[in-house]
């Protein structure tokens, strides 16, 4: 069970938030001006990265707050969560893990 | 029956007091402190059951959780419970307990001629052999094979015990209470750090109960004592024995099944949890698990009296039994040669020590030598004798290297077997926690090398097989972990002098071979005992093209039994990495996956059992339908009533009187569970425009609206009216169970998206009861309740609302309809539901007012052809297919879902479109879900055309009606479709959607 | 607020099997409140109303005389008190006119159990995956998280005290779950 930090209310259990996809992708300013292609990149399309990941978060069952997350698929470690609008974390080089 | 090979005295068991059990039918006694297993030695028996493919007889080989052999069913009737090991079972007064895999008795064994044609009994046996003809398997194999083969029997009533669940949250969790665990909690405690020390035995101090050393100027048991005492005084340290840490999850979240009750009689038990999961959350884990025992891999291995040398030592020291009086020791390390000081210190004799070692030296071998028992050094056990007990061995001088020993045989006779073949760090939550494991050539075993998550090692687990490590190793992790939760650890205690002795080398010996090659004649090497998985069918595996680790595993099922192969899969390894002649570490390892020993359903489930498995959301005006004969239907976690049927009433005959009030008098609706979400902005408006189909902008204020919303790709998710309450201010309802995803959806597009919208959004669902009164006289009805209002259609126009007192309750009145008829929606604070309904009924009684159900609801509705999101719709349907075109803007520039409109799929022609159906016999209601095809004829699989979505019998029709989605539907009105059923094909005739009062006349009373 | 005589909830029903140290507390006043936190305008106006600043702290409890306000998000506060929700609603809105702003009668909304005694943690505990502890949680502090598989508000308001706010559809779900967490205490010792 994850245990992610909500930018408000600190770290909380999985149980109590709902995941939103990958992060980053902005609705179109003006999706009539999409050909079919482009506009189906939008709609479909999202990476399946192994390492880390941007994803969107919702703390449903608290503060009701969307915000980013930085986690390793691999690992599932999170490097850390920032606000909507806000510059993502830097990202560590290794894949995680420590001796 | 007495207690022949019980020690004169010593142990950790109470000899005052004696304890009653049973086991296969006979009574014994024991005494308190034992296990079912040290009370049944202490008696004599080792014989415990058969094993599982060629049903040997098999007994008790090791003292723990690393049992393979000794399962047996526990208890009687709806508390019994099967494959528990004798080993980790508490004696308690009243015991019963029988062997399980064993037909018709454990001593005559019938299955056991399987040993006889155990040659074919080869790895993947039975998917080569029952594979074919598959037909077979269901009525003839498998019901044999189970018979035979199953392990112990599930209860077949409920479990009437009480479990349930705990969460805890600390900086340190140290597992495993032997000497490391409790110096890594001492460490942890000191610094003043929450800490939470589990270990799955009755009594912490892991090895040293079952070893005498001398720790400073105190023995093991004071030693022990004193260190409970300590961590006990510390208020936010939690000890808890008997807990078993079962699973290791993702950051730190750590599962313990702690056994409250399991070791009490069961008079004692009575309205106690019996057992508690804990969910621990830690900062920080100290893993201190240990190590098991591995057995040595030679002829016959497996025949009871042939056991782990350190669990001999613990029957001896901890429990005072012992195990046989006339010992054979065989291994390959000094570690053992203990084993045979204390047996012998006991009373036992040693018949000879076969050391695999060409040179043994140290201490404890100089110790054995001083004591003059027979040293066999560079000799091996290469069979052994005996039926249901071991008699002799045979052992050989060690030809090195040579697949056959040519060498003398000697015959050694014994009652026990004490084998060693090096210790396995209990690498098992390390490895669930996603820790990379390292092999250690000197001290041949697995290692944890790189962690993943926030922890600490110490202890037997980290390679520090000695006391004086243990204690080092313990205290430094517990502070380590506790310096890394933000704590400062108090100054390292001085490092007491420690009485043990210095242990020499450990040199690798994974198979012994013997007169003939491994896997020629009747001779068995075993690997997995549980399995019966030998060394020659891990060869046969290789030989037959498997050389992954994982596949190895899979088909020849070592490691795969209910003890995850704690005794079997090093050696099994090893072995493999000698067939394929690659080192170890090369072969890899396989993963260790919870949980680490079996968990019972009860415990997994807690509390979570039939009221509580899922939240139950009730109006409230839901005891006045409970006590009004309401059925109920689950709509999301709602309970919403069903139908209302009267004495005598069939589930039909009570519909087609809710409907008739409807259409002819006036029903009454619970309609409080409707999502409502308060919507308020300057740009309110806007954002509605943007996330409904259908424009907002101009709805006046106290109007109502219909609204249709789609995700990005066009597709319905939801429906609801909104009403305008002012200017900047809307009241949206949602679908029943759509509410919660609604209003993340919103949030997400405000936060997210568009956060230069001004709009708060705020859930009012539970302020709301809504009591929806409806059918021609519903007018007539709110007249009374509410005397001051107006009514007429001008001042309370259709798709509008009104505020007033109802009842004598402030109250809210939405003039909408989804029945067809003229309704009013009367919204009034939640827990004032009850009071309105009652007003309601009591109001209505010369109306005969009839209160209906979601049943009806649906037939009214259908009848009017409306769509109910998640019926109509599946997440694939837009509302074009649902003939909604009106309610897709053409004005707005945009809107969620609107450029989706244009993409060649959602615009093509052949999509399921929604129609309505009319079967030819006019009784025939279809059922839902049904396929449809255009020929009833065509070759099978028939082109599927679309299927039913909504089908009832409608009484204001005299006829059953139909909605479904049909390919191109829209433009084949007229045309026949057919439902090919199980029993019969229905023929229907495609039609408009909407069946009654296509022309809304209805609407205004 | 309507008629408190007529004003039930579903956990009412079941409130005889309560145990001693639970209790679902009689109506008081709800009000939702959303608004910036950073514009003196409004904190000003909340403040000449309820006479109270509003908590900026993520999970605290402001408590004033009448009336406390619970931390529910960054902009969103539970206007708790006695007294009549209608009236704080009219106050709060005619001093607020013209600022964008939500103001909601939620007084039905949500019903309020009283947790408190020695085993109030325990029940917590099995409850919740959130760390009540006194270390971490103390009087003052209010969160949202989940009680069994229900949402809640918990604020701790004294020690070894807990109001716990519920949708009132949950309410006995929630109110039978914590009066059975609580069972194993409340037997004779």
């Amino acid at each position: 069970m994850l245990n992610i930090d909500c930018p408000w209310c600190g770290k909380r259990h999985e149980t109590e938030f709902r995941y939103g996809g990958e992060a980053h992708i902005a609705r179109p300013e003006d999706p009539a001006a999409l050909d079919d292609t482009e506009w189906a990149e939008f709609l479909f399309m999202r990476k399946n990265t192994k390492g880390y990941f941007a994803e969107r978060w919702l703390h449903n069952n608290g503060c009701r707050r969307w915000f980013n997350v930085i986690r390793n698929t691999v690992t599932h470690e999170i490097v850390g969560s920032y606000k909507m609008g806000e510059t993502p974390p830097k990202l560590p080089k290794s894949a995680g893990g420590a001796k | 029956m007495t207690q022949h090979f019980r020690t004169a005295s010593g142990g950790r068991i109470d000899r005052k007091k004696a304890i009653n059990f049973t086991f296969n039918g006979q009574k014994y006694i024991g005494y308190e402190g034992d296990t079912l297993a040290s009370a049944l030695l202490a008696n004599g028996v080792h014989l415990l059951g058969r094993s599982f493919k060629y049903h040997r007889p098999r007994g008790i080989v090791a003292a723990g959780a690393e049992e393979p052999n000794s399962m047996v069913q526990l208890g009687e009737g709806a508390t019994t419970e099967p494959n528990i090991r004798a080993t980790q079972i508490s004696l308690y007064e009243g015991l019963t307990a029988r062997s399980v895999n064993v037909w018709p008795t454990v001593e005559f064994d019938i299955s056991a001629i399987n040993g006889l044609f155990a040659k074919i009994m080869t790895a993947g046996f039975y998917n080569k052999t029952f594979m074919w003809p598959r037909a077979m398997w269901m009525k003839l194999y498998e019901p044999v094979i189970r018979r035979a083969a199953g392990w112990g029997k599930a209860p077949t009533t409920g479990d009437p015990d009480i479990y349930d669940h705990m969460h805890l949250h600390v900086e340190v969790m140290v597992v495993g209470g032997g000497p490391a665990g409790l110096m890594a909690a001492l460490a942890a405690g000191r610094a003043r750090a929450r800490v939470l020390l589990v270990d799955e035995q009755g009594e912490f101090g892991g090895s040293l109960l079952s070893k005498k050393r001398q720790i400073g100027a105190k023995d093991e048991m004071a030693w022990i004592a004193d260190m409970l005492a300590e961590l006990e005084a510390m208020p936010d340290v939690t000890l808890l024995s008997r807990s078993t840490a079962f699973g290791y999850y993702d950051h730190n979240y750590l599962c313990v099944l702690e056994q409250k009750t399991d070791h009490l009689p069961a008079a004692e038990r009575k309205g106690k949890v019996r057992q508690r999961v804990w969910h621990v959350r830690a900062g920080q884990v100290v893993l201190a698990t240990g190590a098991h025992e591995r057995p040595l891999v030679f002829a016959d291995n497996d025949r009871p009296g042939i056991m782990l040398a350190s669990s001999v030592q613990t029957y001896v020291n901890r429990y005072g039994v012992l195990p046989g009086k006339k010992m054979v020791l065989f291994t390959n390390n000094d570690a053992a040669y203990e084993t045979a000081i204390d047996l012998q210190a006991a009373g036992g004799d040693i018949v000879a020590i076969v050391d695999s070692r060409a040179e043994p030296s140290g201490e404890l071998v100089e110790a054995v030598r001083a004591l003059d028992i027979e040293i066999l050094a560079g000799y091996a056990i290469t069979g052994t004798r005996g039926g249901k007990r071991v008699e002799s061995v045979q052992v050989r001088a060690i030809q090195k290297g040579a697949k056959v020993y040519t060498s003398a045989a000697r015959r050694i006779d014994c009652d026990l077997v004490a084998m060693s073949g090096g210790w396995s760090p209990v690498v098992h939550l390390f490895s669930q926690s996603q820790g990379q494991l390292e092999y250690d050539e000197e001290k041949a075993c697995f290692l944890p090398g790189t962690k993943r998550q926030a922890q600490q090692v110490a202890g037997a687990l980290a390679g520090e097989f000695t006391l004086k490590e243990c204690l080092a190793g313990g205290y430094k992790a517990g502070a380590d972990a506790a310096r890394a939760t933000g704590f400062t650890p108090k100054r390292k205690p001085a490092a007491p002098e420690i009485d043990e002795p210095a242990l020499g080398g450990i040199e690798p010996f994974w198979v012994v071979p013997g007169a003939r090659p491994i896997g020629e004649g009747m001779a068995k090497h075993f690997v997995d005992l549980q399995n019966d998985t030998t060394a020659a069918d891990i060869e046969l595996a290789v030989r037959e093209g498997f050389e992954s680790v994982e596949h190895i595993k899979r088909y020849t099922l070592t490691g795969f039994g209910t003890d995850q192969g704690k005794t079997s899969n090093i050696n099994a390894l090893a072995i493999l990495s000698g067939i394929l002649d690659k080192p170890i570490p090369k072969v890899g390892t396989t993963t260790f996956r919870p949980p680490y020993t079996p968990v019972s359903y009860g415990a997994l489930a807690g509390r979570n059992l039939g009221d509580w498995s899922d939240p139950v959301r009730v109006t409230s005006i839901h005891d006045w339908h409970v006590e009004n004969g309401a059925l109920f239907e689950n709509v999301g976690q709602w309970k919403r009533p069903w139908y209302f049927p009267k004495t005598g009433e069939t589930m039909q005959d009570a519909l087609n009187r809710e409907c008739l009030a409807v259409r002819n008098g006036v029903g009454v609706l619970d309609a409080s569970t409707l999502g409502k979400i308060d919507i308020r902005g300057p740009d309110a408006a806007e954002f509605l425009n943007r996330i409904y189909t259908n424009a907002w902008a101009k709805l006046g204020i106290r109007r109502v609206r219909y609204g249709l919303m789609c995700h990005e790709d066009g597709m319905v998710f939801d429906d609801g009216t909104t009403a305008r309450l002012a200017e900047d201010r809307f009241l949206m309802t949602t679908t029943t169970g759509g509410a919660a995803g609604v209003l993340d959806w919103l949030e997400e597009y405000l936060q997210t998206e568009w956060p230069e919208l001004r709009v708060y959004c705020t859930s009012v669902t539970e302020q709301w009861a809504a009591v929806s009164i409806t059918g021609p006289t519903a007018g007539a009805l709110l007249k009374k309740l509410a005397p001051e209002m107006d009514l007429s259609p001008e001042s309370f126009p259709f798709l509008s609302f009104k505020e007033g007192v109802v009842a004598g309750i402030d109250a809210r009145i939405f003039r909408i309809s989804f029945t067809g008829e003229l309704t009013y929606e009367i919204n009034v604070p939640w827990a004032c539901g009850l009071a309105l309904w009652e007003a309601v009924m009591a109001a209505g009684a010369e109306f005969d007012i009839t209160p209906y159900g979601t049943e009806s609801m649906h037939i009214l509705r259908a009848e009017k052809g409306f769509i109910i999101v998640g019926q109509e719709t599946d997440g694939t349907t837009t509302p074009q297919d649902l003939g909604m075109d009106w309610i897709v803007s053409k004005k707005k520039p945009d809107f969620i879902g609107k450029r989706s409109y244009n993409r060649s799929d959602t615009a093509r022609a052949d999509r399921k479109q929604l129609v309505g159906l009319l079967t030819e016999a006019p009784d025939e209601v279809l059922p839902e879900g049904a396929q449809l095809v255009f020929d009833a004829n065509a070759p099978k699989p028939m082109p599927m055309m679309g299927h039913v979505t909504s089908s009832y019998y409608s009484a204001t029709l005299g006829r059953s009606i139909a909605l479904a989605l049909v390919k191109g539907g829209h433009e084949k009105k007229g045309q026949k479709i057919f439902a090919p059923l199980l029993d019969r094909t229905v023929t229907a005739e495609i039609v408009d959607p909407v069946f009654y009062d296509k022309e809304g006349e209805r609407l205004n009373g | 607020m309507a008629d408190n005589a007529s004003w039930i909830t579903p956990a009412a029903a079941i409130a005889e099997s309560f145990p001693d140290g639970f209790s679902e507390l009689r109506p008081c006043a709800q009000v939702n409140l959303r608004g910036d936190i950073a514009d003196l305008a409004f904190t000003d106006a909340v403040k000449s109303v309820t006479g109270l600043t509003l908590p900026d702290m993520p999970n605290k409890v402001a408590t004033g005389k009448d009336f406390k306000a619970l931390w529910l998000s960054p902009d969103e506060w539970l206007l708790v008190g006695e007294g009549d929700a209608e009236a704080l609603v009219q106050s709060l809105e005619d001093a607020l006119a013209g600022q964008h702003v939500a103001v909601n009668d939620v007084s039905a909304n949500r019903t309020i159990f009283e947790l408190s005694g020695p085993h109030s943690h325990h029940a917590l505990m099995k409850s919740s995956e959130y760390d009540f502890h006194p270390r971490v949680f103390a009087p003052g502090d209010c969160v949202q998280t989940l009680i069994a598989k229900s949402q809640a508000i918990v604020e701790q308001v004294g020690e070894n005290m807990f109001h716990i706010y519920v949708r009132s559809s949950f309410s006995r779900y929630v109110g039978g779950w914590l009066a059975e967490a609580l069972a194993e205490y409340n037997e004779a010792p």
